[in-house]
């Protein structure tokens, strides 16, 4: 806790087109707040993103202006740290500076031309730019997080290694088993690929429960001279029992089993197995190297031990499995790939599941930014840059309460904390809806996805490029064959053309099938690329095209489900439209009941609250904030203890001289089965039996349900 | 008496009574809901002299006005009688870390602070100090001195080399060396010894020897003017300031054929 007397102190660099400096502020503001979710401020959770955003006034002593030789330009990064005690910190060390921001410079402006005070906005670095996510259609394997992770690492945030020019494999396993590079994953176990995140602050969303196997079908035996690495970028685990594991196989059997656990990592082979022991808990890259005769363990980029190859067959497929104790994420592969080791990886984008299960991806793309807002928004999750500079998505269940990172004395640490209970936020009807997409597969290239009965007429030795919109999404479209040749295939299999060699009700005759050469892809998920190639003199006319492919996802009905008052008594309705982000009923029914819990009664709200400075408040924190008992009540009457578990939705700061504040704006948030659990196992022990917990209730004075209920709304069970 | 000008050139100034000198330290308050006060303090806290003359004539002041008109160049700083016989070192340098802020750094820039046994007002009181790294530390920044004998002492939590000198000149080269070592005194260890300006030597520069043994920390340091040694008591740093001298307030008192006469009121404020 803050002491009663403190020297805050600051410091920042800033890069303003001259490369990054080290200035003395004369003031900064700083400030991150959750909004655009949508949800009433009654909502127990918060959801939506924060760009942050801020200003610092500096002096600069090169005294540039726009005119001079190196013109000061927005663009540059700015970097501030805080520590609301500089005393404490030089007791504690060096390192001790808590970041404020990792932001981008918008603008710069002086108030004079003959001042050296430089005014700087900024704002931090979103990753922008068009984003085309691909045609995805496995089934129970993919979370809506991978379509952020995909947005992400267009925007050059990465959750895991990004590839190497070097890298022949690459998964990034975060919400899906898709590829980057290489062949996709696919999972060995019946309902899909299962995603967690710790418990820790630094959460990432990484294959947990499951393995998949990653074939590669390169030979990877050439020699002594190629060098494969392979390897996880990020290792998360939780406690020592269940390791991540790794495992290589050649074509008849296992090569090498690389296991991971808190303790170190072990290479295990057919003859013999070492370890090499190394402290795991925090982020961690794992990567083996082949060689000729041995394989070589990295941990972190630095070589640690061997065990002799044997047998010395190819690697035929990559497998990899973790339990639900343990993480994993970005399976590499990388041929001749000893250069990745020196290039550390430190992970800058930490995305948590958003616990809606996709069937498909349809038609995703436009700015990056703009899709993760969305996919945040209607999965009830969040997205934001960090103060460290981090891309941060986090679920829906960690937004409504990830685990409690402090208490917080309301009384001595805070200026004030205004309520607000009010009827205007009620709802008395919530509607969730959610499409569901129709996903069809076959075997045999049947599913029409497109068709078109215009005629385009094809002129000797030209090529004819025809794009179009389909409905719903494809993946590759089947090869094309003329509507007469049945003869391999039947007439309602492969993609189709009808030609002829007159227009179309003229005297002519079907072409060889030689005469046009038909190719087809899809540029986008959802947009078709035909190219008719006439390889005869004279012009052809193409009156029917009828594009088949195996896989073909519709977007569905749009499905609601609905409590509360019916449609035409309703007063105050409230609707959350998913849209294509959330597919399964399970996942609207939970963010319905949810939703509906949280609205249908008055709630209070807590009002932006003055803090005494903590450089440890982030925002996304779970809090209790704890009213002591004090007789501080307005009829003098000591006020009764409560604590209110609550989110950080906002945080804003601001410095100059002498003076750092804190600002910060706290969402209520339900206790929740966890907070519950927490509690029973804190108060009687993990042994503890349905009597001891009725003697238990007895003993706090708890008679009634209505008792029990006071009890828990007045944070009788937080910590 | 005063000396004021750039380095190498500390010229003594005329002062009369009374000359105040206020600390202005930003400084903010807030009061929590259950009543606790939080004061936030600046790290540094800057003085101002203010110098009263009455009646002078304008030879009297051709130095001072120079300087503020920017005539003679600066830095320039101001080495006080007070400063002399109580400290000269400033609060950084003489408290190692008092509020965070130390200009005794180990190799790489890093403070690390700690306590060290001082004899403060008769009483061995635990002070403000830095910790020595496993080499020695980085050349604190420059003490202006005028030429002459000083006395420098030292705390230390053990005894050994307590902390390394060296004199410079104008360009920054090393005119002359030494250390200190302590002993114990009083309950402590102390150390204490001349130190001498002379020839081009126009500052003083300490540094943080590598360390005797595990937590071995330095602080209370002290310097004076002259040869004669110390009390053991330790007093706080004054330091030899870098200052602004701002424009004379000037009122013309009388202007005859063969005098002139006015009231001057000149303000020095520390700057660093």
């Amino acid at each position: 806790m803050t002491k009663g007397a403190t020297v805050p102190a600051t410091r920042a660099s800033v890069d303003l087109g001259d490369g990054a400096r080290e200035v003395d502020p004369l003031e900064w503001s700083s400030s991150r707040s959750l909004s655009g979710g949508g949800l009433p401020g009654q909502a127990r959770a918060v959801t939506g993103s924060s760009v942050g955003s801020g200003s610092l006034t500096i002096h600069d002593d090169s005294g540039a202006t726009p005119w001079s030789a190196t013109p000061p330009r927005p663009g540059g990064a700015v970097a501030i740290d805080m520590t609301d005690n500089l005393e404490r910190m030089v007791d504690g060390g060096a390192s001790a500076w808590r970041e404020v921001a990792r932001s981008r410079v918008r603008s710069i402006s002086a108030p004079s031309l003959l001042s050296g005070e430089r005014a700087i906005d900024f704002e931090d670095d979103v990753p922008r730019g068009d984003v085309t996510v691909p045609t995805m259609l496995a089934a129970g394997s993919m979370d809506a997080c991978t379509v952020i992770d995909i947005a992400a690492r267009q925007g050059g945030y990465y959750a895991t290694r990004p590839p190497a020019a070097t890298t022949i494999m690459s998964l990034p396993l975060v919400g899906s088993l898709r590829n980057e590079v290489g062949p996709d994953g696919s999972s060995t176990i019946s309902d899909g690929a299962r995603y967690g995140h710790t418990g820790e602050i630094d959460a990432q969303a990484m294959l947990t429960d499951s393995m998949i196997t990653a074939r590669i079908n390169d030979d990877l035996s050439a020699g002594p001279q190629i060098h494969y690495v392979v390897g996880l970028s990020t290792v998360i685990l939780d406690t020592s029992t269940h390791p991540v594991v790794l495992y290589l196989d050649g074509e008849v059997g296992e090569l090498l089993r690389v296991q991971v656990n808190s303790t170190g990592v072990t290479l295990v082979n057919a003859s013999t197995s070492v370890t090499a022991t190394h402290a795991m808990t925090s982020l961690t890259r794992v990567e083996v190297l082949r060689q000729s005769n041995r394989w070589d363990l990295y941990i972190n980029g630095s070589y640690r031990t061997n065990v002799t190859a044997n047998p010395t067959d190819a690697i035929a497929s990559v497998q990899v499995s973790a339990t639900t104790a343990g993480l994993a994420g970005g399976l590499t592969v990388d041929e001749n790939g000893t250069s990745v080791m020196g290039t550390a990886f430190t992970p800058n984008a930490f995305i948590s599941p958003a616990g809606a299960p996709l069937e498909a991806v349809i038609g995703a793309n436009g700015d990056a930014w703009a899709l993760i807002q969305d996919i945040a928004r209607a999965t009830l999750s969040a997205a934001w840059i960090d103060e460290r500079g981090n891309l941060i998505f986090r679920g829906r269940d960690q937004m409504r309460g990830g685990p409690i990172w402090a208490t917080v004395d309301v009384l001595d640490s805070m200026e004030d904390l205004p309520w607000s209970v009010s009827a205007d936020e009620v709802a008395d009807r919530v509607e969730v809806t959610y499409r569901a997409p129709v996903v069809s597969r076959v075997v045999d290239d049947s599913l029409t996805i497109w068709e078109s009965t215009d005629t385009v007429a094809v002129g000797g030795g030209k090529t004819v490029t025809i794009v179009r919109d389909i409905d719903g999404a494809a993946d590759r479209p089947a090869s094309w064959e003329r509507v007469e040749d049945t003869g391999t295939y039947p007439a309602g299999q492969k993609s189709r053309y009808a030609a002829w060699t007159a227009p179309p009700g003229e005297s002519g005759s079907a072409p060889a099938a030689s005469a046009l050469d038909v190719t087809s892809e899809m540029v986008t998920p959802t947009r078709l690329r035909i190219r008719i190639r006439n390889t005869t003199g004279s012009t052809i006319w193409v009156y029917q095209l009828t594009a088949r492919a195996n896989t073909r996802a519709l977007p569905g009905e749009p499905v609601s489900i609905v409590s509360g008052a019916d449609e035409a008594t309703a007063r105050a309705p409230f609707t959350h439209d998913a849209g294509s982000w959330v597919q399964d009923s399970a996942s609207a029914a939970e963010i319905q009941s949810w939703l509906a819990s949280s609205l249908m009664s008055p709630l209070p709200v807590i009002g932006p609250a003055s803090v005494a400075v903590d450089a440890d408040r982030l925002l996304g924190d779970t809090i209790v904030a704890d009213v002591r008992s004090a007789a501080l009540g307005p009829d003098g009457e000591p006020l009764e203890a409560i604590k209110i578990k609550a989110l950080v939705s906002g945080v804003s700061q601001s410095a100059q001289a002498g003076e750092l504040r804190q600002s910060l704006t706290l969402t209520a948030l339900h206790s929740i089965e966890r907070d519950m659990a927490d509690y029973i196992l804190r108060t009687l022990g993990p042994s503890a039996t349905e009597a001891d917990w009725a003697a238990h209730v007895t003993a706090l004075g708890l008679v009634t349900e209505d008792d029990l209920a006071a009890f828990i709304n007045k944070g009788g069970i937080l910590p | 008496m005063m000396r004021l000008g750039p380095l190498g050139s500390l010229r003594a100034i005329d002062t009369y009574p009374e000359v105040s000198v206020p600390t202005q330290r930003a400084t903010s308050e807030r009061t929590m809901l259950s009543g606790r006060r939080i004061v936030q303090r600046a790290p540094l806290g800057m003085r101002s002299w203010t110098l009263d003359y009455q009646r002078v004539s304008p030879a009297d002041l051709a130095y001072l006005t120079s300087l503020a008109s920017g005539v003679i160049p600066g830095p320039l700083y101001l080495y006080t009688e007070v400063a002399a016989q109580t400290n000269l070192l400033p609060v950084p340098l003489a408290s190692p870390g008092a509020m965070g802020v130390s200009d005794l750094r180990q190799d790489g820039g890093y403070v690390v602070r700690g306590r060290v046994s001082a004899l403060l007002g008769g009483t061995l009181t635990s002070q403000v100090a830095a910790y020595c790294g496993s080499v020695a530390g980085e050349w604190s920044p420059v003490v202006p001195l005028p030429l002459g004998s000083y006395r420098l002492s030292g705390w230390s939590t053990h005894s050994g080399t307590m902390v390394t000198w060296r004199t410079i000149d104008a360009t920054g080269t090393q005119v002359a060396t030494g250390s200190i070592s302590a002993a114990s005194a009083s309950g402590g260890y102390r150390g204490e010894a001349t130190v001498t300006l002379s020839g081009g030597a126009v500052g003083l520069q300490l540094r943080l020897p590598a360390e005797v043994s595990a937590g071995h920390a330095v602080g209370a340091l002290r310097l004076t003017a002259g040869s004669t040694a110390q009390a053991t008591d330790w007093l706080p740093g004054q330091g030899v300031p870098q200052v602004v001298v701002d424009d004379p307030e000037q009122t013309l008192q009388l202007v005859t054929a063969s005098r002139i006469a006015s009231d001057y009121s000149i303000t020095l404020r520390e700057v660093r």
